[in-house]
C-alpha cells in the first residue's frame, strides 16, 4: 500500500497539471489571503479524497478498473465545465453570514460545498495518475488494501499542490480575481468541448 | 509645423547613427548567400530596406511609423517565405501525422510558455520540432526569447514577433476606431491563457494552445483535414484569425490578439519587471491629456496615464505624447535625463532582433518574387 505514496509523488506533477487549472481558478477568482485560499484548497482535497476512496471502494468490489463509461466521464467534465463558468460569474457566499434557518445554513456552508463537489467530480475524471494507481490496486488483496493505497497516493500527490494557494501573495488582488474569473471560463469552456468530443 | 522632441533633425548625425545597424543588418542577412544574382539582389534590397527604416527613426524621431511599415511588411514577408519553404520541404501547407510524429514541425516561439512546465518537471520537449537542428529549432528560439526577453521584456512582441505585424496591421488600417472603449481588464485574459494553457499542456503532454487555439496557422501551417476533429481545428483557427486578428483589431484599432489573447505576450509582459529597457510617464511633464491611453494598442497604459506591466515598447505613446512625457528609459537612470540616450540605446537591440528573426524570412520572400518576375 505504500506504492500508493511513491505513485503519487511519482506522477504528482501530472495532477497538479490537470487539477492545478480548476482549483487555481477558484482560488485567484475568490480568496484574497493565503490562509482562506488553503482553505479552498483543502476544501478541493476533501473532494479529491472522498473519490479516491469511493474508486478504491468499487475497484476492489467489482474487481475491475475500467468501470466508468465513456459517456458517464463526458458527462463528468460537462458539470466540472459549467461549475467552473458559474464559478467565474458568480460570487462565493461568505461563510460569516449572520442569522438562523435553512437559508442561512445553505449560504454558510454553499462554498465548502462547491469547491469539495468540484473535487470530487474532477477527480472522477478518468486521467493518466488515476489510471496508474487503479491498475496498481487491481493486485490489492483486501478492500482496506485498495482504499489504503489511494489513500496514501492522495497524500503523495496533494504534495504538488501545496503551493498553489501562495498565488494569493500576488499584490495586486483585482487583478488576480479578474485573471481567476477569465481562467475559469476558459477552463470551463475546454471541459464542456472536451465531453462533447468524447460523446 | 509640429517639431519632434526627439528628432536629430541632423542628416549627418542620423546617418552615423544608422551605420552601426546596416553592418548589423549585413552581418545578419549574409547567411547562406550563394552568389547568385537573385540572391544578392534580395540581399542588398533587405539590408536597404531596414536600414532605410532605422535611419528615418532616427532622422525623423518617431518610432511606431517606420517601425510599424518595417514590422508588418516583414510579417507578411515572413508568411510568404514560410508556406513556400513548406511547400518544396513537404509539398503543402499541412502537416500530417505522420509528420508531426517524425518532429518536422518547426518550433515557434509562442509554444515557448507550453514547454517550460514539462520540461522543468519531467525533462520532456513536449513539442514535436527538432532540438537543435532545422530552420527553427527548439533550443535556438528558447536562446533567443530568453535572451531578447531578459533585454527588452516584452519588446518582443512589437520589433521581433513573426506573427504580430498582422494584426498591428490591421489596427491600422481604419482612421478612427469604432468601439472607442475597451475595458483594460481584458489585458487580464492574456494571463488566464497563460495560465491554463501552460498547465493544460503539461497534463495532456501536447502544445494546446498551438493544437486548438493559434490563429497564425492560417498564415503558417495547418492540420490536414482527415477527420472531424482536424476539421474542428481548422475552422477554429479561421475564426480566431478573423475575430482576433482582422475584425476586433479593425473595429477598435487596438492588437487585440496580442494585447488580450496571446499567452506568449502574457510571459513575456513578466520579464517586463527585470529588463533593462522599459517606458515611463515623467509626471513633471505630463499634462494629463490621456492621449497615450487612446493611442496604446496594446490596452498598456492605465488610467492615470502610467505603462503597465504588459507595454510592449511599441513607441507609439512616445511618439504621440505631446509634451514628451512619455519616455524610453533604462532601469537605474534618473528619469527625465539622457532620454534620448535611452531611445537609442533601446532601438539597437530591438531593431537588430526584428533584422535578425524576422529579415532573413523578408529576404528569401523578395528572392522568391524576383525569381517569379525573371
Amino acid at each position: 500500500m505504500f506504492e500508493g505514496l511513491f505513485i503519487g509523488l511519482s506522477v504528482g506533477a501530472s495532477c497538479l497539471a490537470s487539477c492545478g487549472p480548476l482549483i487555481m481558478s477558484v482560488i485567484m477568482k475568490n480568496s484574497s489571503t493565503t490562509t482562506k485560499s488553503y482553505g479552498y484548497l483543502g476544501k478541493f482535497m476533501c473532494g479529491r479524497l472522498i473519490a479516491y476512496i469511493i474508486i478504491a471502494f468499487l475497484i476492489s468490489l467489482l474487481c475491475q478498473h475500467e468501470f466508468i463509461s465513456k459517456e458517464f466521464l463526458a458527462v463528468l467534465m460537462m458539470i466540472v465545465g459549467f461549475m467552473m463558468i458559474a464559478n467565474a460569474f458568480f460570487k462565493m457566499p461568505s461563510y460569516c453570514v449572520k442569522g438562523n434557518g435553512f437559508k442561512t445554513w445553505v449560504r454558510k456552508h454553499f462554498s465548502w460545498a462547491y469547491v469539495s463537489v468540484l473535487g470530487f467530480v474532477s477527480t472522477l475524471n478518468v486521467c493518466p495518475p488515476i489510471i496508474a494507481v487503479t491498475t496498481t490496486t487491481a493486485y490489492s488483496s483486501s478492500m482496506f488494501e485498495s482504499i489504503a493505497t489511494f489513500a496514501f497516493f492522495f497524500i503523495g500527490s496533494s504534495v504538488y499542490m501545496l503551493p498553489l494557494p501562495l498565488v494569493s501573495l500576488v499584490a495586486d488582488k483585482e487583478a488576480l480575481k479578474t485573471i481567476g474569473k477569465f481562467s475559469s471560463i476558459i477552463v470551463g469552456v475546454v471541459f464542456i468541448i472536451k465531453a462533447i468530443l468524447t460523446f | 509645423m509640429k517639431t519632434n522632441l526627439y528628432s536629430t533633425g541632423n542628416k549627418l548625425r542620423s546617418i552615423l547613427l544608422s551605420l552601426p545597424m546596416v553592418l548589423i543588418c549585413m552581418l545578419m542577412l549574409s547567411r547562406g548567400l550563394t552568389g547568385q544574382l537573385t540572391d544578392t539582389i534580395s540581399y542588398v534590397a533587405t539590408v536597404i530596406f531596414y536600414s532605410f527604416f532605422f535611419f528615418m527613426m532616427l532622422y525623423k524621431g518617431s518610432i511606431d511609423k517606420w517601425r510599424a511599415i518595417a514590422f508588418v511588411t516583414s510579417a507578411i514577408f515572413f508568411a510568404i517565405s514560410f508556406m513556400h519553404n513548406l511547400i518544396d520541404l513537404r509539398g503543402s501547407v499541412t502537416y500530417s501525422d505522420e509528420e508531426v510524429m517524425s518532429c518536422e514541425i518547426p518550433f515557434c516561439h509562442i509554444v515557448t510558455t507550453m514547454v517550460l512546465i514539462p520540461m522543468a518537471i519531467k525533462q520532456t520537449i513536449i513539442f514535436p520540432g527538432s532540438i537543435e537542428s532545422g530552420f527553427a529549432s527548439i533550443s535556438s528560439m528558447l536562446v533567443i526569447v530568453f535572451g531578447s526577453s531578459i533585454i527588452l521584456g516584452r519588446g518582443f512582441c512589437s520589433w521581433g514577433c513573426f506573427y504580430g505585424g498582422w494584426d498591428d496591421g490591421f489596427s491600422r488600417l481604419t482612421r478612427k476606431p469604432f468601439i472607442k472603449r475597451v475595458n483594460l481588464a481584458y489585458r487580464w485574459f492574456a494571463f488566464a491563457m497563460l495560465i491554463v494553457m501552460a498547465l493544460w499542456s503539461a497534463s495532456t503532454m501536447m502544445p494546446e494552445y498551438c493544437s486548438w487555439l493559434c490563429p497564425f496557422k492560417l498564415v503558417t501551417e495547418r492540420d490536414e483535414i482527415v477527420d472531424t476533429e482536424t476539421l474542428l481545428k481548422n475552422i477554429v483557427m479561421i475564426i480566431m484569425f478573423l475575430g482576433l486578428v482582422v475584425v476586433l483589431p479593425l473595429l477598435t484599432k487596438k492588437r487585440i490578439q496580442c494585447a488580450t489573447f496571446c499567452p506568449m505576450g502574457a510571459f513575456e509582459s513578466l520579464f517586463n519587471k527585470i529588463s533593462i529597457f522599459h517606458v515611463v510617464n515623467n509626471e513633471s511633464k505630463c499634462i494629463k491629456c490621456g492621449k497615450c491611453q487612446n493611442v496604446c494598442p496594446m490596452l498598456a497604459i492605465s488610467k492615470d496615464n502610467k505603462p503597465l506591466i504588459n507595454c510592449a515598447k511599441c513607441g507609439r505613446c512616445v511618439d504621440e505624447c505631446p509634451t514628451g512625457a512619455m519616455q524610453y528609459h533604462i532601469k537605474g537612470t534618473p528619469i527625465g535625463k539622457r532620454f534620448t540616450v535611452a531611445r537609442i540605446l533601446f532601438l539597437y537591440p530591438a531593431y537588430s532582433l526584428m533584422v535578425t528573426l524576422i529579415g532573413g524570412s523578408m529576404m528569401d520572400a523578395i528572392n522568391l518574387i524576383f525569381k517569379s518576375l525573371i
